[in-house]
């Protein structure tokens, strides 16, 4: 291991041996995306528990008002979230949470489990009282077994584990058929990468595996006329005057049934938002004619929807 | 002190199961109860795997030799992942040292984890802005070389000015690529004061203008980002590890110690239980060994005093019997001396009334003869009807009297033979030769037989010892009392033949020499004696015989005394009903003998 410190200082000082090095890396993809795997089988347990977080999701009973579900904000046919009036916090996706490196737009917690967990329980999302509710929801007897907190969060957390929406044609194209993507699309995946947008939004989700400033070139908030305390991002999390304005970098997986876009729900359309990333973040604009090519290129994103 | 074998055993048994006991302990420790932090060097080897993954990750992102970051997030989860592993291992048995380094651990990794979230940060803005800059700054700079080439040509429109801001474009371009992999503070400020100048320069335009920009932007974040990987790589990662493995490997091996320690335990302890156990199959078996000895023992013994006891019995039987036989005897002597002495009385009384019945009843004969003859002169005397009676009557009167005799006379025989039991010891005993006495005795007793039944016919078998020859007895009584046996013996031998004339009679005479005593036995396989008769046969006038024809019923009787009493010998009878009968006479030898 001492080993590759020293080759690491090395590399440091020339780049021309990090040709030489790429046969060192050969381990790791170096595809900057890479498909979705399709999901595991589960057992006949784990399928157990998977149909009661099914129940669960879709469970009313699970709120403090009895009338919001899981599937309230995270409608399967709608992304996997459901739009929000513009300037308010944009509901993540449920879809593919399992790949998240951390949960939340402001990256609170890296467990799903905990995402879950803290969803149920804030009196702004679900509202859930595990004392009364446990009671409530084991009365509707519409379960065959007695409830605990903890049984419903891992069934939950099983079956989000399942909604995966592989099997787009940008994945196909990516493991090898060509004729999956269009000439234009292709384009537009080469303007992604050229312009740099790639360097944010790449892995498998195309984003969520690391933080990001909102306002690289230019101020976002500035032209904000009233500041909201999610504005702040990972702030909140580390009171680190750093990470004001520090998002996690979202999917862009299914990015074209998940309008309105960024964090405020601000933006109505891709172009605009392709637009605005230009400006925003890599600091000078594309062309509308590229900004075309790259939101058919996004339109490609879209996966199989799991069904409800 | 003297301890007891119970306690001794108990002490023993007491010792062998702890043990037993400590034998299981040190199993349990040996296979049973696992190194609580076993995989720890498995985990180790993980945790320095993931870091070297998640370190050369990092190189790669940073040089955009990979452009995506989900090896360095699945690298550091599976840091975190291994650091999780450390602490189930450690909850198996807290221990605060260990706890306190895989903090120090944790703390580290997480310090790592923010790091490398900046890092991912600053690390696309970099790249995408060197990215950017490079290629604006050779568009322009391939723009002004082309014109500079067209300018070159007329040398009037030649400007100082150009020239040294495209060298000033030149310069910034080298240093900012420069400065993005040797951040120098020399490098810095060279940048900015040429972006200055180039800022206040007139000829800039718009994409001179953006170039600019990401230069500000490459060497406010480029310092940064090489100082956080700096950090990151330097982090003492590792050190901070084989702290903690250090430790783990300090405690297994005290851990292996102990397993040693109760190894060796286990080892010697099983040996001597197996040397313990041997020596307890080893008595036990000495034990059973006795045992079974004694055993035998005893059963001989037992075996032993039945047979005794059983000899003993029979021999208590016998005396009873032999008791009971002199006992019987006894009582026969006394009642034959009684009957004896009686009779003997009464005939000595009887003789003399006798006397006169027989003398008188004779010469009433005679003179009934007398009567007759003178009746036959007087005959005309009387008228032939009185003397056909008076003939008649005396006739009558002679024949009574001749009854009256004849039974006087049996009488008399009667009389002298009860006579006989007094006349015991009258007769002179000498030493006589038994046999010729016996067979002349037998001869006698069979031929008077003979003349009652013709056609008797006998099988006499003579066995006679030739050890045995002059004995000391009186003859004649002897010969009497063998003749009297012999009688009895034809007569049952006859009764027999008349219900089975088929039958052969046989009579057998032995004589044997037994010491000092001559035996004498005599068998007929006759009628053989009643059972409820046997013991009366040596009674005076017992007899199944019809009486007459010279049969007194004495015969036993008389032969009795002669043997028992005028010769101190022994007569004995022994018979079975149908079948057989046997007299035994045992008599001294010598007159100074005795049985």
């Amino acid at each position: 291991m001492h080993k590759i410190n020293g080759l690491i200082i090395l590399l440091g000082i020339t780049a021309g041996l990090q040709l030489s090095f790429c046969a060192f890396a050969i381990q790791f993809d170096q595809r900057p995306i890479t498909p979705i795997p399709p999901n595991p089988v589960p057992t006949k347990a784990e399928q157990k528990n998977i149909d009661l977080g099914r129940q669960l999701f879709n469970d009313p009973n699970l709120s403090g008002n009895q009338k919001t579900s899981c599937a309230t904000c995270h409608n399967l046919s709608q992304g996997g979230r459901v739009p929000r009036p513009k300037g308010q916090l944009k509901i993540p996706s449920i879809f593919n949470s399992r790949y998240n490196f951390k949960q939340f737009w402001n990256a609170r917690t890296p467990y799903l489990e905990n995402a879950i967990k803290s969803s149920l329980l804030d009196p702004t999302m679900m509202g859930f009282n595990p004392k009364t509710g446990l009671i409530n929801l084991n009365n509707t007897k519409k379960y065959n077994s007695r409830l605990t907190f903890e049984k419903i969060i891992s069934a939950l957390t099983a079956y989000v584990e399942m909604l995966n929406t592989p099997n787009s044609r940008f994945d196909r194209f990516l493991e090898g058929n060509t004729q999956a993507l269009t000439d234009s699309e292709k384009k537009g995946y080469a303007l992604f990468q050229s312009y740099g947008c790639i360097s944010c939004h790449q892995g498998v989700l195309i984003g969520e595996n690391i933080l990001q400033k909102l306002g690289i070139y230019n101020d976002y908030f500035s032209s904000k006329p009233k500041l909201e305390n999610f504005d702040l991002g990972y702030y909140n999390v580390t009171n680190n005057p750093n990470d004001r304005f520090v998002f996690k970098v979202p999917s862009l997986r299914n990015v074209a049934l998940t309008a309105p876009y960024l964090h405020d729900s601000s933006i109505d359309t891709l172009n605009e938002v392709v637009e605005k990333m230009a400006f925003y973040q890599l600091g000078h604009p594309i062309p509308s004619e590229d900004i075309k090519y790259i939101v058919e290129f996004l339109n490609t994103l879209t996966g199989e929807i799991p069904k409800k | 002190m003297k301890i007891s074998h119970r306690i001794k055993d108990r002490l023993i048994q007491l010792f062998m199961i702890s043990m037993l006991g400590i034998i299981l302990i040190a199993y349990y420790h040996i296979e049973l109860s696992p190194y609580p932090y076993k995989g720890y060097e498995m985990a180790d080897n993980l945790f320095k795997k993931h870091d070297a993954d998640l370190n050369e990750s990092i190189v790669l992102t940073r040089f955009g030799i990979m452009k995506q970051y989900d090896t360095v997030v699945e690298s550091l989860n599976s840091l975190y992942n291994t650091v999780n592993i450390f602490e189930s291992l450690i909850k198996k048995q807290p221990d605060p040292d260990l706890s306190k380094r895989l903090q120090n651990l944790k703390n580290i990794i997480i310090k790592k984890d923010h790091l490398i979230t900046d890092f991912k940060r600053l690390n696309p803005i970099v790249i995408n802005a060197t990215h950017d800059f490079s290629r604006i700054m050779s568009q322009i700079i391939d723009s002004e070389t082309q014109a500079d080439i067209v300018e070159r040509f007329s040398i009037q429109n030649y400007k100082p000015e150009h020239y040294e801001y495209l060298n000033k474009l030149n310069s910034l371009f080298k240093e900012i690529l420069i400065y993005t992999s040797s951040p120098t503070e020399e490098r810095y400020n060279n940048s900015v004061s040429l972006i200055n100048s180039i800022k206040n320069d007139p000829q800039k335009d718009a994409q001179v203008d953006l170039a600019l920009r990401y230069a500000q932007t490459i060497l406010s974040y480029s310092a940064k980002l090489i100082q956080i990987d700096k950090a990151i790589l330097l982090l003492p990662v590792l050190d901070e590890l084989n702290q903690l493995t250090q430790y783990f490997k300090k405690d297994y091996i005290e851990y292996s110690q102990t397993i040693n320690f109760y190894q060796y335990a286990f080892y010697i302890l099983s040996v001597l239980l197996l040397i313990m156990v041997h020596l307890a199959f080893k008595r036990l078996q000495n034990i059973v060994q006795a045992l079974d000895d004694s055993n035998q023992l005893l059963e001989q013994r037992v075996a032993q005093r039945t047979k005794d006891l059983a000899n003993k019995n029979e021999d208590l039987n016998k005396a009873m019997v032999d008791l009971h036989e002199a006992q019987d005897q006894l009582i026969m002597k006394e009642k034959m001396a009684s009957i004896g002495m009686l009779t003997t009385g009464v005939a000595h009384e009887i003789k003399n009334p006798l006397n006169f019945i027989n003398n008188f009843s004779e010469l009433s004969r005679s003179l009934s003869s007398e009567l007759k003859t003178i009746l036959e002169k007087e005959k005309a005397q009387f008228s032939e009807n009185t003397y056909l009676d008076l003939r008649d009557i005396s006739s009558d009167i002679e024949s009574n009297c001749q009854k009256i005799q004849e039974y006087g006379v049996r009488a008399d025989n009667i009389v002298n033979s009860m006579l006989m039991h007094s006349k015991e010891s009258s007769a002179q005993k000498e030493m006589t030769k038994l046999h010729p006495l016996i067979e002349g005795a037998a001869d006698l007793a069979i031929h008077n037989h003979k003349t009652q039944y013709p056609t008797f016919q006998v099988k006499l078998e003579k066995n006679f010892d030739p050890n045995l020859d002059k004995t000391f007895i009186a003859a004649s009584a002897i010969s009497q009392a063998c003749i009297s046996i012999l009688n009895n013996a034809c007569w049952a031998l006859q009764e027999k033949l008349k219900s089975d004339p088929t039958f052969m009679p046989i009579i057998r005479i032995n004589t044997q020499k037994q010491g000092h005593i001559a035996v004498l036995t005599f068998f007929d396989n006759g009628i053989g004696i009643p059972e409820a008769n046997i013991l009366k046969v040596f009674e005076p006038f017992f007899t199944t015989r019809p009486t007459g024809l010279g049969n007194t019923g004495l015969g036993l009787s008389i032969a009795y005394d002669i043997i028992t009493k005028q010769h101190k010998g022994e007569f004995g009878v022994n018979s079975k009903t149908n079948e057989y009968t046997e007299f035994t006479i045992k008599i001294p030898i010598n007159p100074q003998d005795h049985i």
